[in-house]
């Protein structure tokens, strides 16, 4: 067995079963722990409409709110890190086709969002939904981003570190490190394709793939899959109650 | 360890245990140190240090809570044989959560998480009140409640005086112990002691709606602030107490006037603390003010308040309690002028007190309010509204800080009830 078969067959399923686990022992300690006590009082009497719109208002108020204060870290955070991100994980042919093995009933959903892998591409071969969206929806742009978004937020990190603002954990770094990893692995993968390197790096890519998704329900990767989720339910139902 | 030592720290946990619900993992497990917390806090903005950052002092209760709660943390423990939690820290905790937080939740609308529970400053100040090390001049605000009935000390007596003084100024009746009224008005908690005027503007107001309303002999205080003071038993045994009060007099609805945190708490937090449907409802004034609008029940003059206003939204009644457009619908038709400050509605911000006086921290919380200060000014307002009495007596204690001379404050009853006549 080689290097890249090792990754494939035995790490990436081996991480697999440990996120399963792991997202499973965080999510039974969740609900063991005592609930608040349960309101018996009656929300307040405000027209539905504005029921329902208000957690949607404070949500955008929140992101209009950090580009005002912080509009660098803010902008690089949240549009050059996090939208790429999940746009490359979830829409990119080659990650599609891991995801649809083990989840295949997301295929029908997923597969006609897929990404080009790059401009000449989205302008040669592939005809994909996004059309002339494609100069920026494509891996090659997306990871580029990645990596530039994550160095700065790592690199804003560190400079508010030594003003004494705000100083991040090792657990901080280590997660931007670990993405920027990622990210750098897979692009070299696909660039180095029908070279003798293409195997190496895409093992490494795998690898560091498989590290990450063991490791997210033990840090704070796990917002991706269940607190940012469950805290934007707690707040509409706050929010939808109080009416404001 | 000492017996000693072993009691405190058994007490301490038992603290934790009542305060943690699964609620609060949000943070222990999942905060992402994103820092945008620290933009909201006015007490970082004027101070922008590490351990100011809500988030970082929320991370310190987090790391009690990981040598207690999880697996690792309590295998750590057993190897070092470190303490749960230090006097030092302890200590640590008093100036953050008290000289550094007036509990205001705004870093809760920075958070790019969505976390909607109070900050963790509230978890060191229970944990802080059970250890005995909450700040005396608050301490003492619980200890009056209970014995006296008022977190300021005012009595039966003076309160039963105070009533008849009122009196005195109105050819009608003010009811008081009435079976069945309507409404029920408690006064707030500061206006007894120090703007009684907002308390006679609400009854002027109440008497020209002719409203079916009542006084109680019995009930002169609503404060909730034991919930923030992290008092929570305390907060129980006088809910149980004040709602009986209520009960007894079988009024359909209380009446908060200018008390924010007194509304917050008996709209949101007193049948949790009683853990029953407390059987009346519960609105402020300003709920009330503006249905009277709405129903053209007065004509307001505008000229009466001939300036230019400014609405200051109490942290507990808008943020945490809801109470946004209401205010408004009441004070626009009755001023002449009205402008919102820069941060207004849901983002206003706090005034630093949360509904708490803290005389140990009038400090830090004076180079606080310079925030405050800066979005006022922004208005070029000459009256600022509050609607709460706790955060008037801030106003006036910090414009006298700052030698501003030239800004009346009014609480939004004096307001309409001018408007009225
Ligand atoms: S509750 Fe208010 S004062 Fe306290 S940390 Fe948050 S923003 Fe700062």
């Amino acid at each position: 067995m080689d290097f890249l078969d090792f990754s494939i067959n035995i790490i990436l399923p081996a991480a697999l079963i440990i996120f399963v686990m792991g997202f499973f022992y965080q999510v039974i300690q969740y609900f063991i722990i005592p609930g608040p006590p349960r309101p018996h009082a009656p929300g307040r009497k405000v027209p539905l409409s504005k029921k329902i719109l208000m957690p949607f208002i404070k949500w955008i108020g929140t992101f209009k709110f950090i580009m005002k204060v912080n509009p660098l870290h803010g902008f690089m955070a949240i549009f050059v890190m996090h939208i790429p991100l999940i746009a490359i994980i979830l829409l990119f042919p080659p990650h599609q086709a891991v995801i649809f093995h083990y989840f295949p009933f997301l295929e029908p959903i997923l597969a006609p969002l897929a990404i080009p892998q790059n401009i000449t591409d989205a302008f040669i071969a592939q005809k994909t939904i996004w059309g002339p969206l494609e100069i920026i929806l494509n891996a090659d742009l997306l990871a580029i981003l990645i990596i530039f978004s994550s160095s700065t937020v790592f690199a804003l990190r560190l400079v508010k570190h030594f003003t004494g603002e705000f100083k991040s954990t090792i657990g901080d770094y280590f997660a931007l490190i670990l993405v920027l990893i990622l990210v750098i692995f897979g692009y070299l993968a696909v660039h180095a394709h029908g070279t003798s390197l293409y195997e190496f790096y895409l093992a490494l890519h795998i690898l560091t793939a498989s590290f990450l998704i063991a490791y997210i329900p033990f840090s704070k990767f796990f917002h991706f899959v269940w607190s940012y989720w469950l805290n934007l339910a707690i707040m509409i139902y706050h929010r939808a109650r109080r009416g404001a | 360890m000492a017996k000693a030592e072993l009691k405190y720290e058994e007490k301490i946990r038992k603290a934790f245990i009542k305060a943690i619900d699964r609620s609060r993992l949000s943070y222990f497990k999942y905060c992402m140190r994103a820092g945008s917390c620290a933009y909201a806090c006015h007490f970082w903005l004027v101070d922008p240090r590490h351990e100011l950052v809500p988030g970082i002092k929320g991370k310190r209760v987090e790391d009690v809570f990981k040598k207690e709660f999880t697996v690792l943390g309590k295998i750590k423990r057993k190897i070092t044989k470190e303490p749960l939690i230090t006097i030092e820290e302890l200590k640590k905790w008093v100036e953050l959560s008290y000289g550094y937080c007036s509990l205001c939740d705004r870093c809760m609308l920075a958070c790019p998480y969505s976390v909607e529970f109070p900050p963790l400053t509230l978890y060191m100040r229970v944990v802080l009140h059970e250890a005995g090390l909450t700040p005396d001049s608050v301490q003492k605000q619980v200890e009056n409640e209970l014995k006296i009935g008022h977190p300021y000390g005012i009595t039966k007596e003076d309160w039963l005086r105070i009533i008849s003084d009122i009196q005195s100024k109105f050819d009608k009746e003010i009811p008081v112990d009435k079976k069945g009224a309507k409404y029920l008005l408690i006064p707030g908690k500061r206006s007894l002691k120090d703007n009684l005027n907002s308390f006679i503007a609400t009854i002027d107001i109440l008497l020209k709606a002719k409203e079916d309303f009542t006084l109680s002999s019995n009930l002169w205080s609503g404060c909730m602030a034991t919930y923030d003071i992290g008092a929570w038993d305390e907060m129980t045994i006088l809910t149980r107490r004040r709602t009986k009060i209520i009960r007894d007099l079988e009024v359909k609805t209380i009446i908060l006037t200018n008390d924010a945190c007194g509304y917050y708490g008996w709209r949101w937090l007193a049948d949790k603390a009683i853990r029953e449907k407390l059987g009346f409802g519960v609105i402020d004034i300003s709920e009330l003010l503006a249905e009277y609008v709405a129903r053209d029940v007065f004509k307001l003059n505008r000229n009466q308040n001939d300036f230019r206003a400014t609405y200051h939204d109490p942290c507990h009644l808008a943020r945490k309690g809801g109470i946004v457009e209401e205010p408004r619908k009441a004070i626009k038709p009755a001023v002449r002028d009205y402008v919102e400050m820069p941060h207004y509605g849901i983002y206003s911000i706090c005034c630093t007190a949360g509904c708490l006086q803290v005389d140990e921290y009038m400090d830090t919380r004076a180079k606080a309010f310079k925030v405050k200060l800066d979005d006022i000014l922004a208005t070029n307002a000459n009256v600022v509204i509050t609607n709460c009495d706790e955060c008037y007596v801030t106003f006036k204690r910090m414009f006298k800080e700052y030698n501003v001379k030239d800004i009346e404050l009014k609480s939004i009853t004096e307001i309409f009830s001018a408007a009225i006549s």
